[in-house]
């Protein structure tokens, strides 16, 4: 869980395993300030983003391609380029918000408590990366088309 | 009419957390109506294809099992082997031993 969203944040595996590691050592860390008032899977986010937010930082930005998109995906390898695609095409802080949603299925308050955001940001954001998608994923010319 | 898309309403809507007016407007709007099937399928196709699997600690944990696989077959045969060999053989390990003992003897001269 923890190693599936950082890798979606960071988009590499190497790096993910390393977050996952410096995150794992925060938790320790932190395990005693952890009073129990949140669901523990959403502090391990939190503990992930936080340490994912501090490498980002430093981090190359995912590879750009700026080609317009004129039909949907065809075949599931089409898909996973189009996601990579788009995930470039986002905010860090966006695609944080969109993987916590659409892959691991968390509420807008979990959202907004693990990324240590408003609600109000939870939905700015998580419509913006939709946007992204949608427009790879399902362009409105095949809409036309069909 | 054309309008501005409320795109955080309309998502609002895909999760189920949308006001009965924007249920209303987007029953009646194919506009809007045709956004939301767009961002749907794109949720779905990203659900589907989105999730990606560590290959690496996979790899790993294989490469480790395997040689635990590989160190536990050696010691079998190395201990059936000598069990066997005392068994049909009682005579080897004092030849053996002999030849040691014999050997030290001729050292030590």
């Amino acid at each position: 869980m923890a190693f599936n969203l950082a890798l979606r944040l960071c988009g590499d595996a190497t790096e993910a395993e390393d977050i996952c590691q410096d995150a794992l050592l925060r938790a320790v860390k932190g395990l005693p300030a952890f009073r129990g008032d949140s669901d523990p899977s959403t502090w391990v986010y939190r503990i992930v983003v936080n340490v994912w937010k501090t490498r980002a930082r430093k981090a190359k930005p995912l590879p750009l391609i700026d080609e317009p998109v004129e039909r949907g995906p065809e075949t599931p390898a089409e898909a996973r380029d189009l996601i990579e695609r788009a995930l470039a095409r986002m905010e860090p802080e966006e695609r944080a918000v969109l993987v916590l949603r659409e892959l691991d299925g968390r509420t807008y308050e979990e959202i907004s408590e693990a990324l240590e955001i408003p609600l109000g940001t939870v939905k700015s954001r998580l419509a913006r990366a939709r946007d992204v998608l949608a427009a790879l994923l399902a362009p409105e010319e095949e809409k036309d088309a069909a | 009419m054309p309008h501005e898309l409320d795109k955080i309403a309309l998502g609002a809507h895909i999760d189920g957390r949308g006001t009965p007016e924007t249920a209303s407007h987007v029953a009646s709007c194919e506009e809007c109506r045709g956004y939301v099937e767009r961002v749907k399928k794109a949720s779905a196709l990203f659900r589907q294809h989105g999730k990606k699997t560590p290959p690496t600690e996979k790899k790993k944990s294989s490469s480790r099992f395997e040689w635990l696989v590989i160190t536990a077959t050696a010691a079998f045969i190395v201990l059936a082997s000598g069990i066997t060999l005392k068994k049909f053989m009682p005579g080897l390990f004092s030849q053996i031993q002999g030849a040691i003992s014999g050997a030290a003897a001729d050292l030590t001269k």
